[in-house]
């Protein structure tokens, strides 16, 4: 069984320390290179597989110049066997990127392909649906564990349909899963796949550049910011500092919901009292 | 010498008393207690002491000529203790001085064959070592006294061989070796480990150093480590003296079977984890054991070889591996508090006197920030000249290296050192006594030119010269928790004490457990990061203490103690009202130039 996992390198922005307002306040150091954590996910569930299942090879698929090599090299310690770059240039839209992938994906004769859900810095989340548009093969989303039978059987895959609801799905193969944090916890890379997979070559696959015009385009990006904060102009008839925390807070109006205090097994109690109360839990004294 | 000689057939004669009683005790009480495999275990331990460790009437095994050359030497043994006392009591044994000489050395050649010719069929070359000394040391005491004496003595050394050879007592040889080989270097540099070398760390007694399997030989099971051991004092399944008799044990199976026993079989990851690597185990134990190198031993290869070890951890050790930092914060997110101090960055042309490292805490954490502050304030006020590394700072590596992840602590420290040598650092003030002591002792290794200072030294030193006016009190009943890495690690409580001394008006308690017997608070060892599994927390054994002192104000000089005890004290179902103090942040106050913190 060959898996493909499609790995993105990030920007991960952490902080904004820069002085330049046209650039959101961000300097080059506020960013950090790394791969996308949704990605670690998707390679994770593919090991769990390789774990399971004999003759599994798991292939790390990646668009791009090198720019987190570090981390794509500790991406491949925690256990892939193989690393393929498709060289490209800058500026792809995610219409472009999918196309290329899939080509990739067709040529390494895949069975199962993942990736991960969305990207931390542009968080579209179109790679894996496109891809399965142009491989006209099933897709599922959002995975957060996965069971495989074996070659050629369907797969059955949990997934994450948000709200807290969980749907397990029955997909047949070869198919396209994208993974979301949550499910597993990405393993440990060990030194000595470290020291293996230091020299290890990145394998450079020729694939022709998309010809046609992207279907999908996005014409603009908002960058996220905090939602505009109606001022309520403050009651002169409280004392200064209420005033200020009533400023800062929005409105002196006490928020709905209670604070639990206490020591942590009294904050359980609470807690676990108020879930039964509201029936999201069956009563604790029924079952014992 | 006939009072010696009384002195010692008394002590020899109540160590067979006692040895007999014990051995005799345990046997009825397997019987006692009915259990037919108790029995043979007593039964097979008794055998085995008799003819040997780890030895058992097993012809196939060599068992029966090591048998043969036991009595052998016993009966020269007896001959020569009954030479020696007829000897002793008519001069007429004199005069076959030369015959007894004769005697003395075809007797140590016999020995030292049989020790070589038993102890290398083992493979275990160790074991050999200390009866090899013990020759050594008889023979030369021939030349020193009369040969009577000498007799005497050498008997009683062998005796004693014999005796700790066989079982008895196989501690008390392999202490006076061990404490002859105990670690002479600081106590907290950590050892070193070349992450090209293989196997990383231990999960087999043959992959520990031999320091740590003689380690397991020395140990007298007297249980002060676990006395003093903050983990199982509350209530973890580690203990320190377990840990070493579980080498032992795997030890002699492994000399037994011949195959290395398992340590991870033996050791459940849940002993491993729960130490928070104070020392207090080391620091207390009468014979040099090292505890704790068998732990980072077991750490390592967790960590570095099987990537098992417990999943709250890998969000800190990803943060340093990304961000530089344990709190995950960025390293461009430095030195923020710090934007209307004006600090001086140092470069390679501008060379003061000191460097101040603040560490990740005191960048990050907001009460640690405002001790950061203070300290610069009182640099400032001492007109030291300093300068700082602002954004390029890095975490010192310590959270790594205890928890065993080598080679993320390798390649920071290797940054540091490579970039605090470049600009010619010539002495660093760290505020952190974590970061402290990972610079001072474990830096070297990777060539650091640099020396590390704390900052309590240096107002110490400062109060020494008198460049510093204490005249603000502080009227509060106080007292003061020692940090492991200050106090008994690095013996630097005297600073702080002396801090504590010339501040007026502080009415000072000092803690039950204080300076280097000082009880951790539950924030070292990578614990910080690491969920406290089962029992009592370290801290709020701690945080007992210092409530029971009645106290007002508990000064520390560690960023993770008062994290970890503050916490304690104001989380649980009534809250205490004491408050945490650096010892930095009192100075500040005192002489006047702290900042509203």
């Amino acid at each position: 069984m060959r898996i493909v996992v499609c790995i993105k390198q990030i920007h991960h922005v952490f902080g904004r320390t820069g002085r330049d307002e046209t650039s959101h306040y961000i300097t080059d150091n506020d960013r950090v290179r790394c791969i996308n954590p949704f990605d670690i996910a998707a390679l994770e569930l593919a090991l769990g597989v390789k774990d399971m299942q004999r003759d599994t090879e798991v292939i790390l698929l990646f668009l791009g110049s090198l720019s987190a090599e570090k981390d794509l090299r500790r991406c491949l310690s925690m256990g892939a066997d193989e690393i393929c770059q498709i060289e490209t240039g800058d500026n792809l839209d995610g219409w472009s990127k999918s196309l290329l992938l899939a080509e990739a994906v067709k040529k390494l004769k895949a069975d199962l392909v993942f990736c991960g859900e969305k990207s931390m810095d542009s968080g579209s989340g179109q790679i894996g649906p496109f891809m399965a548009a142009h491989l006209e093969l099933p897709f599922v989303a959002r995975v957060t564990d996965i069971a495989v039978a074996g070659t050629g059987l369907p797969i059955k895959v949990e997934r994450n349909c948000g709200a807290g609801k969980r749907e397990i799905v029955e997909c047949g193969l070869p198919a396209i899963v994208s993974a979301t944090i949550g499910g597993k916890i990405p393993r440990y890379p060990s030194m000595a796949n470290k020291r293996c997979n230091s020299q290890m070559s990145i394998q450079k696959l020729a694939v022709g550049q998309p010809s046609t015009d992207s279907k999908v385009i996005s014409v603009r990006v908002f960058p996220a910011r905090p939602r505009p904060k109606r001022v309520v102009p403050p009651d002169s008839s409280l004392h200064a500092s209420q005033r200020i925390e009533q400023l800062l807070r929005g409105s002196n109006v006490e928020k709905k919901g209670e604070m639990v205090t206490g020591s942590p097994d009294r904050q359980v109690e609470r807690i676990l009292a108020f879930l039964v109360e509201k029936e999201f839990l069956p009563s604790l004294e029924k079952e014992t | 010498m006939l009072e010696n000689i009384i002195f010692f057939d008394t002590f020899v004669a109540i160590a067979a008393v006692t040895f007999i009683t014990v051995k005799s005790f345990q046997f009825s009480r397997a019987i006692k207690l009915g259990r037919e495999e108790r029995l043979d275990g007593t039964m097979r331990s008794v055998i085995r002491c008799l003819v040997g460790r780890g030895r058992t009437f097993n012809k196939n095994d060599g068992g029966l000529w090591y048998m043969v050359l036991m009595a052998a030497g016993g009966v020269y043994v007896m001959a020569e203790l009954a030479l020696a006392i007829i000897g002793l009591h008519s001069p007429f044994w004199e005069t076959f001085s030369l015959f007894a000489s004769m005697v003395i050395l075809a007797g140590t050649f016999y020995f030292i064959a049989f020790s070589v010719l038993m102890k290398i069929r083992r493979g275990f070359w160790m074991d050999m070592l200390p009866i090899f000394a013990l020759f050594l040391l008889a023979l030369s005491r021939i030349y020193r006294h009369s040969y009577h004496e000498a007799i005497y003595e050498k008997h009683l050394f062998y005796y004693f061989a014999v005796l700790f050879a066989a079982g008895a007592f196989p501690h008390g040889l392999a202490s006076m070796v061990n404490i002859y080989y105990k670690n002479r270097g600081p106590m907290g540099k950590t050892r070193s480990l070349s992450l090209t070398s293989d196997p990383l760390g231990a999960a087999t007694v043959d992959e520990l150093s031999w320091k740590s399997i003689l380690d397991g030989q020395a140990c007298a099971n007297c249980g002060r480590c676990q006395n003093h051991c903050p983990a199982s004092l509350s209530g973890k399944r580690l203990s320190p003296r377990k840990i070493v008799q579980k080498v032992l044990r795997q030890t002699r199976t492994t000399l037994k079977e011949s195959t290395p026993q398992s340590l991870h079989e033996a050791i459940s990851q849940e002993e491993i984890w729960a130490c928070s690597m104070c020392m207090a185990c080391v620091k207390n134990c009468p014979l040099y054991i090292g505890h704790v190198n068998i732990i980072l031993d077991l750490r390592r290869r967790r960590v570095l070889q099987d990537g098992n070890f417990p999943a709250e951890t890998y969000t800190m050790l990803r943060n340093l591996e990304l961000f530089g930092d344990v709190q995950g914060a960025g390293p461009s997110n430095r030195q923020q508090w710090a934007l209307d101090l004006s600090l001086q960055q140092v470069t390679g042309k501008t060379k003061p006197e000191f460097l101040l490292w603040f560490g990740c805490a005191p960048e990050y954490i907001p009460h640690s920030q405002t001790t950061a502050r203070n300290m610069v304030r009182i640099l400032e006020t001492a007109k030291i000249p300093f300068a700082v590394l602002g954004r390029e700072e890095q975490c010192c590596g310590d959270p790594a290296r205890r928890l065993g992840e080598e080679d993320i602590f390798q390649n920071i420290a290797r940054e540091n050192v490579d970039r605090l040598n470049a600009l010619g650092v010539g002495k660093i003030i760290a505020i952190c006594p974590h970061c402290f002591n990972t610079m001072k002792h474990d830096y070297q290794d990777l060539g650091a030119t640099f020396q590390v200072v704390h900052a309590t030294e240096v107002i110490e030193q400062l109060i020494d010269e008198g460049r510093l006016d204490f005249k603000y009190p502080i009227d509060k009943k106080t007292t003061l928790h020692d940090p492991c890495y200050l106090g008994r690690v690095n013996n630097l409580s005297g600073c702080v004490r002396k801090i504590i001394d010339v501040i007026p008006g502080i009415d000072f308690t000092e803690l039950p457990r204080n300076r280097t017997d000082s009880f951790c608070c539950g924030g070292g060892g990578a614990q910080m990061w690491l969920h406290e599994t089962p029992g009592n927390r370290m801290s709020s054994l701690r945080g007992k203490e210092i409530l029971a002192t009645d106290c007002q104000l508990t000064a520390t000089a560690c960023p993770y103690c008062p994290s970890m005890l503050e916490a304690e004290m104001k989380g649980g179902d009534s809250p205490a009202e004491v408050k945490f103090m650096d010892v930095i942040d009192m100075a500040a106050y005192s002489i006047g130039c702290d900042c509203q913190g």
